[in-house]
């Protein structure tokens, strides 16, 4: 570690600044409810409850029901439902990740992954050329998917496919809204009227 | 004196310290307003996922459940508020700021119902403004709300103004707020950027010195700022660059009317995929008016280990991958409230002077 103080009277330090190292939060299974993925083609049928994982490594309470606060409990989805498809046969995957879009702009989007063959979280700048022209049209912030690269074998072919599977793009119904209304008016009770 | 007792070593209690954190995507910034006590704007998560404030001050030796007395989120994007939900819960003597607009009905409607769907209509950000809303629900806290020219916090040795944001900027948000009608029920929904609603903030400390911290508020916010008379009258000496020193939060009235003459400009640099800030000719326009200029990184983002086959095939699909997290460094500016001094700059970790950033 070295320590300097330079021309200009700024003192430089080189160490990292990460603290030690400390638990995570609680993270748990969740589940999923009804078809959620969109399969763009070959390949895409969906199995639930194939895997698990959460980019955000959250809390939540497996099989409780959305959108729920109990007892002033909060009850959180996890942030990447189980939507994972199941490969055919003829498809050997090398690399897996469930991403959540983070920012679209100028032709390519910004994705958080959580890397499913390694581990770890990633981000990620992907071209949108690399999506179909539906997709590119539904893409949204906040849009979940799950993108593989693997080899496939048709024909006695074998050749290199990169695939991004989204789900459909959320939809914020007028019941959402009042369910949400119900939360805004009891948090403006607990907060009084400062 | 080693590196260690320096970065580790806290204030004395007559001692501003404005502590600027920022790992190359998320900034934080911690002041200690006197006497042990601190304030803390935006969040940001280390590699190990915890605030990066509540760690700094741990390191210092602080209780964070006493010493942090005032928590401001300036907006809801990712890069200000990751981990603000846990910093919020754990400083439990803080009241928690943020704009004003949040307290509507229709806003707290929507976050819920985004946070029903996982959040994942609206991103991380408005999840975990939910949380913080969640907890101070539960305790029975009402939040702080920032609007133009409101003193937000008070100490025998500082006090704390929101300058923004402005009633123009109120009113526009919400009419983009319209809710799904009847006649288009499962209408995709997104809330707005928020960078209209940022809180920027004027800090004042015993003896005369004051602080600007710009948050990410763009051009319009700021000339609603100097057009408003109520706003206390002083120049800062400290001028946190608003919105990772890009060009449209620059206006020069900023720099002639509410700063010193070449005063200290702190920014916390912004990377994502190809884009960042600031850009060459944003650091040539801040080091036009100051030469104290620092920035909080200049680290390239690391790599991402991944097997040959998977890089390989990752430059044929146009995509660019990176660690979630990054290092973060820290400008830290210390000096006494009382008498004759100047502020002391402390470079630490990956922290720069901002000229690097164009070299």
């Amino acid at each position: 570690m070295s320590l300097a103080t330079d021309s200009n009277g700024a003192v430089r330090t080189s160490p990292s600044l990460q603290p030690p190292a400390v638990l995570p939060g609680v993270s748990g299974s969740g589940r999923l409810s009804g078809t959620m993925a969109r399969n763009e083609g070959r390949n895409g049928e969906l199995a639930n409850g194939a895997s698990s994982a959460s980019l955000d490594g959250e809390a939540n309470v497996k099989g409780a029901s959305n959108g729920a606060i109990r007892n002033g409990l909060l009850v959180v989805r996890p942030e990447v439902p189980e939507f994972f498809p199941e490969h055919s046969p003829s498809f050997f995957p090398k690399q897996e990740w469930a991403g959540r879009v983070t920012a679209i702009d100028n032709g390519s989007f910004d994705a958080r992954l959580q890397d499913l063959t390694g581990g770890g979280r990633e981000v990620a700048t992907i071209d949108l050329e690399e999506l179909s022209l539906e997709d590119r049209d539904r893409i949204r912030i906040g849009s979940l998917f799950h993108w593989v690269m693997g080899y496939e074998t048709v024909n006695g072919t074998r050749s290199n496919v990169s695939r991004i599977v989204f789900l459909d793009p959320p939809r914020l119904t007028r019941r959402d809204i009042e369910r949400g209304r119900r939360w805004a008016e009891w948090l403006h009770d607990r907060w009084g009227s400062e | 004196m080693t590196a260690g007792d320096l970065s580790s070593s806290a204030p004395d209690p007559a001692e501003i310290e404005v502590a600027t954190l920022g790992p190359g995507y998320g900034e934080s910034i911690l002041i200690h307003t006197g006497d042990g006590e601190w304030m803390v704007v935006d969040s940001f998560l280390n590699s190990d996922r915890r605030p990066s404030a509540l760690a700094y001050l741990e390191r210092l030796g602080y209780d964070p459940a006493e010493a942090i007395k005032l928590i401001v989120a300036t907006h809801w994007h990712d890069d200000h508020i990751r981990g603000m939900g846990t910093l919020v819960e754990a400083g439990r003597s803080a009241r928690f700021c943020c704009a004003g607009t949040l307290r509507r009905l229709e806003f707290l409607s929507m976050i819920e119902g985004f946070r029903a769907q996982g959040s994942r209509a609206a991103g991380f950000g408005t999840r975990e403004i939910f949380s913080v809303f969640a907890h101070l629900g539960q305790v029975g806290v009402s939040p702080l709300w920032a609007t133009a020219s409101r003193r937000i916090h008070r100490s025998p040795r500082c006090d704390v103004w929101s300058l923004s944001p402005d009633d123009e900027a109120y009113t526009s948000f919400f009419e983009s707020l319209a809710p799904p009608s009847d006649a288009e029920p499962e209408r995709v929904f997104a809330l707005p950027t928020p960078n209209q609603l940022s809180v920027a903030l004027l800090v004042r400390f015993e003896g005369g010195v004051s602080c600007l911290l710009g948050a990410d508020l763009e051009r319009r916010g700021w000339t609603a700022i100097l057009s408003d008379d109520r706003k206390p009258r002083c120049r800062s000496s400290v001028f946190k660059v608003p919105h990772h020193g890009s060009a449209n939060a620059h206006l020069e009235g900023v720099w002639d009317e509410l700063l010193e003459p070449e005063p200290f400009a702190i920014l916390a640099p912004w990377r994502r995929g190809g884009g960042s800030l600031p850009r060459k000719g944003d650091v040539n326009r801040i080091l036009a008016r100051t030469p104290n200029a620092y920035a909080t990184t200049k680290a390239a983002p690391g790599r991402v280990p991944l097997d040959r086959w998977v890089k390989k095939k990752l430059r044929g699909v146009n995509a660019r991958l990176r660690p979630e997290f990054g290092t973060s460094g820290m400008i830290r500016l210390r000096r006494s409230m009382t008498g004759e001094s100047s502020w002391r700059v402390e470079l630490l970790g990956p922290a720069c002077y901002l000229q690097e950033l164009a070299a």
